[in-house]
């Protein structure tokens, strides 16, 4: 019965891999596959010496999306990126380029003809994790927040942290602060299969989340305030583009 | 006290003449308005990918600097809606997921750009001076080059206009257009991957056509000079 069960619960996923995997030969492999291999890249960007300017010259590009202040957009379409962790957005870009991880959008952008190498990525990535946070991210609709709290208790802090800080060295990014819709979106995608780089100790971990409790688990995230000190004033303008 | 007195003479003196060369020039600038068109393709993230002006599109995106304006308004719509996907680009996505993806909100699955944004950034592409020739990265094949010529002249011209230069209204112009996108495009309608009204006229033109001949019209194409002798 139990075993019936567990099978019902993995049936859409399955579904949804299926069809993936017909329609798109490049996601044929696990889903989860593509968590943390490191090597190549990932594993060169960690050791150089970030370029501070080189830095803000490749930001350029991101901003065009992401902002010059690194805000996102509250909507979510665009994820809140500063103050995020050298480590997270090293490996987020290195696997975004090398189709670890499915973005269309962004993927033009994260070539080496548009960013340029490993050093780029290292530059990049220190000069996004020490811009000043958002502090008015976009939140939820704040009517579960205690179903919220109760999930994160349960099922997040062991990796996101007690207010979802993440872990530097484990790649764990934070998730405090971030907009509530890019978190819906990522949250889903992870649960259903379709986000490859996610980590399969994560997956299975919320496999069970009905629609409901993703939402209050994300909104209860979305509302959680990183330290003071890395957190910017409303309508700061980053003066690097000035 | 004096000498701080004078101090603050001087820095304030400084400042007054500091703020007027400044603002001089700041002055003039906000009697030309931008363009609200222009205005909404940077904020919309339009020109991440088509670039300045709509004239340094990156990759193979296309150039719309010039491009006919009911046809981009179109194009729009279709990539907003679904109905232009296109063939699979190099993450395995319909080419015109990347679009989707920067124009469709995450908080409920519909295009942040209104109807009416819309119009405004194609009116205001639509008279952008079109971008220049980029001599090809190896040079073209004269024969190919003037088979393709041939080609346009017979299959081409009606809608498209000579040289690819005149099209009938809600028709792209093709003339100077990115050799690598015009290849794909004619591949995307053959395949039937690009399914829009304008497209569906096209099937039985390129029904028969080969490899061989889209590259004989890219080469082509993407060296006509729309702004030779403007």
């Amino acid at each position: 019965m139990k075993s019936i069960l567990k099978f019902a619960a993995l049936a859409p996923t399955m579904a949804v891999a299926a069809t993936l995997m017909m329609a798109n030969p490049v996601l044929a492999a696990d889903p989860a596959a593509g968590w943390n291999e490191g090597g190549g890249e990932q594993d060169e960007a960690l050791h150089l010496t970030p370029d501070r300017e080189n830095g803000i010259e490749v930001y350029e590009v991101c901003a065009a999306c992401h902002l010059y202040e690194g805000w996102g957009q509250p909507d979510g379409t665009f994820p809140q990126l500063a103050g995020q962790h050298k480590n997270v957005i090293i490996k987020q870009l290195a696997d975004i380029r090398a189709l670890n991880r499915d973005n269309p959008t962004m993927y033009p952008f994260a070539l080496p003809e548009s960013i340029g190498g490993a050093q780029s990525i290292a530059d990049v990535a220190e000069y996004i994790a020490q811009l000043p946070m958002n502090p008015e991210p976009g939140v939820g609709p704040g009517t579960d927040l205690a179903l919220g709290e109760q999930l994160y208790k349960d099922n997040c802090v062991r990796c996101h942290g007690d207010n979802g800080q993440g872990i530097p060295e484990k790649y764990y990014p934070r998730i405090q602060g971030q907009h509530y819709n890019y978190l819906m979106r990522q949250f889903e995608w992870i649960r259903d299969g379709k986000r490859r780089n996610a980590n399969p100790d994560m997956i299975k971990q919320i496999q069970g989340f009905s629609d409901k409790d993703m939402a209050a688990v994300m909104d209860f995230v979305s509302r959680q305030k990183p330290p003071a000190d890395v957190v910017g004033k409303p309508g700061w303008e980053n003066p690097d583009y000035l | 006290m004096k000498k701080t007195l004078l101090k603050s003479v001087t820095i304030l003196t400084g400042a007054v003449l500091s703020f007027a060369v400044l603002s001089a020039p700041a002055f003039a600038a906000e009697k030309k308005k931008r363009d609200p068109g222009k205005k909404l393709y940077m904020t919309k993230t339009c020109m991440a990918c088509h670039g300045k002006n709509g004239a340094k599109a990156m990759l193979e995106y296309p150039n719309l600097a010039g491009q006919d304006e009911k046809y981009m308004i179109n194009q729009i719509n279709y990539i907003l809606s679904g109905k232009r996907l296109g063939s699979h680009d190099a993450t395995g996505n319909p080419r015109s997921q990347g679009m989707q993806g920067a124009l469709i909100s995450a908080k409920d699955n519909t295009p942040r750009i209104s109807k009416d944004e819309i119009k405004q950034i194609a009116k205001w592409l639509a008279k952008q001076k079109p971008a220049d020739l980029k001599p090809p990265k190896t040079p073209l094949d004269p024969a190919s080059v003037a088979a393709g010529e041939k080609l346009f002249k017979s299959k081409c011209k009606a809608c498209h206009g000579k040289e690819g230069k005149k099209p009938l209204k809600g028709n792209p112009y093709v003339a100077g257009q990115k050799r690598a996108y015009l290849f794909t495009q004619m591949q995307d309608i053959k395949s039937k991957a690009r399914k829009s009204p304008k497209s569906v006229a096209m099937y039985g033109i390129v029904k028969k056509m080969t490899d061989e001949q889209f590259g004989n019209l890219a080469d082509y194409l993407s060296q006509v000079d729309r702004n030779a002798g403007k």
